[in-house]
């Protein structure tokens, strides 16, 4: 073999080894880098020569800067941040419709309610007193006041999730357009080192936000883009190509918009989406608050169902007939005191004759002891409790899935980060093997040069 | 398995962000003195607490109902005990009547004379602006100064549309109070509207009718011969007036005697479903109820027409009388005390209902302080042991040992 030629292997490795290191210090440098991948240089041996006694490998080169990654575990990642994103949205959103519901501090709607009942029976021991016909009025007032105010606090959660729907559509579009970019910049790199590594870090980091926001699906493909799907089929990026959604208002309820694709206006796609932040953006609009709100109204047509009737059979104190306590209501939101009797309380009918006795008050009262709701099962106090049990238990189940999921999250990221994540020490000990070599291989050189010079002493 | 710095530090956050929370949650129990304070925090509990907070509001009414039956008994009891004291003076002058002198039955004639306007004043009595004895006719005067014949009141609704005249024609002939109401049930012109008619003050209601008598009036009552409509009850309106739908009239009919109440008594809830009557009706305690018992102001003004004629033997007729009529007020008497032994009854057993839903709720929503507290100072050792790992993390790492 000649001196040149041993020559050019010192060149080779001291090169070979200068890139390892530069790999490792890159390691080094993005070991608090979210979603990176450590990378590993490929030694691989170059070029043989024949000897005697067998063949002699003279030479190395960096074959490739491997990714150190198991795609697996990522797409799992991907798939736990789709359920990770709905659980914890929808647990933020009902923790707010808990605080509307919140008795446990008393003098809520529960208590409220009592009074009323109650008031009706202070009445009928004196259906001329003025004190308690006032009494009733105001705690009326105040209980119509309540429904209204509950009522429009779950909308305003609602409203506030139309917004929100509109902000997590435009962060969708973002990432799926720079998604799009990024497929194009790695075909473009054709190769899977150097830049086209970080860029496929970037990419997958750029999933689980997407993940986190929705439910995707991916294929890989074989030049290295990603396609990426709803969950319903839809194709939302296909190497260079993607597609974007957009808003379009309902035609039956224009205050509340469909998700679409932007080149499909009219084919709306809201009930395919089912995770991410998204999907629970969705099941809260269309479902939770619409079921909560279908409670809160059931319970104010029957209580002004109830006391009306009985209400129009009574007499007042001008021992007229026949009117309503409470204006008729479908919605907690419409919930008033008819004008006539907040006008002139003695409008009143308390009595179950003209002769002026406290016996209909008392009718009135025994309302909240009867099972007129839930097919005559519960009483109007037990109904309302059931909702607060029913919100208190669907907000300690989603706390609970939000845990969970974040758990079995933890452990997948824990997995990836023993698999791709950069471990310091491990980065340490490569940095002294590496440059050990380095040394070695400089060490060559100056033998090789001083081999050279014994040569060039001979001739002379 | 490697395990990188990143695993490290993810864990050590992981860790301290439980522990936080978990202290945090003790933190606020302790300062609430609740274990329950969201829906969330245990939803079959806090329905536990809100079941226990109304059966205590529904228990603190009924507990109000009976104080205020217990003072209504009270009220009766003393009133009836002095009506007694009175009657027993009238009683006496009654016995010794005939051995008066001529001026002694005069004067004797005078005391009983005041003595029924003392009975009739606390017959009357009111408590808080309802009368004791009048019955559900809680507005009503129950007593009449003098003897009243059969007669009728009309009346009608003040925000009635309505706006013409009224007249009853016919003459009561039953031997109690009623009253009879007419609700329109339809609007329309006096002679064509239907209506329905209630002869219990409105309680209960005929089925619809635009059936009127004579083009303007409407039949009441039909008394004595039915082929006789002469002598019937009937309302009559004023032609060509227009009513309004819920229209109300109606027409008090009193019997001839003193008595303006009816024979209802008073009923509150004092318990789940258990009412109770609290008053006494004048109907069977000062006036006959039913054809039986003595008319007490009858006999008190026939005994002062005796004794002012100067009747011995009329006088002496009606002591039987007098004797009776103490005996009816000394049962309503009675009668006091039975319905406030009830109301008793009823107070003890929800006192010691009220107790037991109390500690209920108390054990549900309460948190055991002295638990809090040591949960809460272990809390406080794990902290304190994270916060010293966490501090440690880097300390140990191959860069300590390289030149």
């Amino acid at each position: 073999m000649a001196i040149s030629a041993l020559l050019n292997t010192a060149k080779e490795s001291l090169l070979s080894h200068q890139l390892a290191i530069d790999v490792t210090g890159s390691n080094i440098a993005n070991v608090n880098t979210p979603g990176y991948s450590r990378q590993t240089a490929i030694f691989n041996s170059t070029g043989v020569m024949d000897v005697r006694s067998g063949v002699l490998q003279i030479g190395v080169d960096v074959s490739g800067i491997e990714r150190v990654y198991d795609n697996y575990l990522e797409s799992q990642i991907i798939q736990q941040s789709q359920l990770v994103g709905y659980q914890e949205t929808k647990a933020g959103i009902l923790s707010n419709v808990e605080t509307i519901f919140d008795e446990s501090k008393g003098g809520g709607f529960a208590e409220l309610l009592g009074r009323f009942w109650g008031n009706w029976e202070d009445l009928s021991g004196d259906p001329d007193g003025q004190v308690q016909r006032s009494a009733v009025l105001n705690t009326a007032e105040s209980l119509a006041a309540m429904f209204r105010d509950m009522s429009a606090g779950l909308k305003d959660i609602r409203s506030n999730t139309e917004q929100e729907i509109s902000s997590v559509v435009t962060q969708i579009n973002s990432i799926v357009s720079a998604i799009g970019d990024l497929n194009e910049q790695i075909i473009g790199a054709g190769s899977t080192q150097g830049n086209a590594n970080v860029m496929l870090d970037n990419r997958t980091e750029l999933l689980k936000s997407l993940g986190n926001l929705i439910d995707i699906n991916t294929v890989e493909g074989r030049d290295g883009s990603i396609k990426v799907f709803l969950s319903d089929g839809g194709l939302l990026v296909d190497g260079t190509m993607t597609r974007s959604l957009a808003l379009e208002s309902r035609s039956t309820d224009p205050s509340v918009s469909d998700i679409v694709f932007t080149d499909q206006p009219g084919e709306a796609i809201t009930n395919s989406i089912k995770q991410g932040k998204l999907g629970a953006l969705l099941d809260v609009r269309e479902e939770i608050i619409p079921r909560y709100l279908g409670f809160l109204d059931t319970l104010a047509k029957g209580i002004a169902d109830e006391v009306n009737a009985v209400h129009r059979a009574g007499f007042d104190r001008y021992r007229n007939t026949g009117i309503n306590f409470f204006d008729p209501v479908t919605k907690a939101e419409d919930m008033r005191v008819n004008a006539e009797i907040s006008g002139d309380i003695n409008r009143i009918a308390a009595s179950s004759t003209v002769l002026g006795d406290g016996d209909n008050a008392l009718k009135l009262s025994e309302l909240g002891q009867k099972q007129l709701l839930n097919g005559g099962l519960s009483t109007f106090g037990d109904y309302y409790t059931s909702i607060v049990g029913q919100i208190g238990q669907d907000v300690a189940n989603c706390n609970w899935s939000v845990e969970h999921q974040n758990n079995i999250m933890e452990h997948l990221t824990n997995l990836r980060e023993s698999i791709s994540g950069v471990s310091v020490d491990e980065e340490m000990v490569k940095l002294i093997k590496y440059q050990l070599g380095y040394n070695a291989a400089g060490k060559l050189c100056s033998v090789v040069d001083e081999m050279l010079d014994t040569l060039m002493s001979i001739h002379q | 398995m490697r395990v990188t710095d990143n695993m490290k530090y993810s864990l050590a956050i992981k860790n301290l962000n439980g522990l936080q929370k978990d202290y945090n949650e003790l933190l606020e129990k302790l300062a609430t003195q609740k274990r329950i304070n969201r829906p969330s925090d245990d939803p079959a509990g806090m329905m536990k607490v809100l079941d226990c907070r109304q059966t205590l509001a529904t228990i603190e009414q009924y507990r109000s109902n009976i104080e205020r039956g217990t003072t209504w008994i009270s009220a009766t009891e003393k009133t009836l005990t002095g009506i007694m004291d009175l009657l027993s003076q009238v009683q006496a002058a009654a016995r010794n009547y005939g051995t008066e002198t001529d001026s002694g039955k005069l004067i004797s004639a005078g005391q009983v004379r005041e003595i029924r306007d003392q009975i009739h004043s606390l017959a009357n009595y009111s408590l808080g602006g309802s009368y004791l004895f009048s019955g559900s006719l809680v507005g009503t005067e129950p007593f009449s100064n003098t003897l009243q014949s059969a007669h009728t009141e009309a009346g009608k609704g003040a925000k009635n549309v309505y706006g013409g005249t009224l007249a009853v024609n016919g003459t009561y002939t039953g031997t109690a109070n009623k009253t009879y109401v007419v609700r329109m049930t339809g609007s329309g012109a006096v002679g064509s509207a239907s209506y329905q008619l209630s002869t219990d003050g409105g309680k209960t209601w005929s089925a619809p009718s635009n059936t009127w008598s004579g083009g303007d009036s409407i039949l009441l009552d039909a008394n004595g011969t039915p082929a006789d409509p002469s002598d019937d009850l009937t309302l009559a309106f004023q032609s060509g007036q227009a009513v309004g739908t819920n229209d109300v009239f109606y027409v008090k009919a009193y019997a001839e005697g003193y008595y303006r109440g009816d024979g209802q008594s008073l009923s509150l809830p004092i318990g789940p479903d258990n009412t109770a009557n609290y008053s006494t009706p004048g109907e069977g305690l000062f006036v006959p109820k039913g054809g039986t018992g003595v008319d007490v102001f009858q006999v008190l003004s026939d005994l002062i027409t005796a004794m002012e004629s100067n009747d011995v033997a009329g006088v002496d007729a009606l002591v039987d009388d007098l004797a009776n009529a103490r005996e009816q007020l000394e049962l309503g008497v009675s009668l006091c005390s039975t319905k406030q032994y009830r109301l008793d009854m009823a107070k003890n057993s929800l006192n010691r209902l009220d107790q037991n839903v109390t500690n209920i709720a108390a054990n549900t929503e309460n948190a055991n302080v002295t638990e809090l507290g040591m949960l809460l100072s272990m809390k406080e050792t794990a902290l304190q042991s994270t916060y010293a790992l966490a501090s440690k993390l880097g300390e140990n790492s191959i860069l300590n040992f390289l030149k």
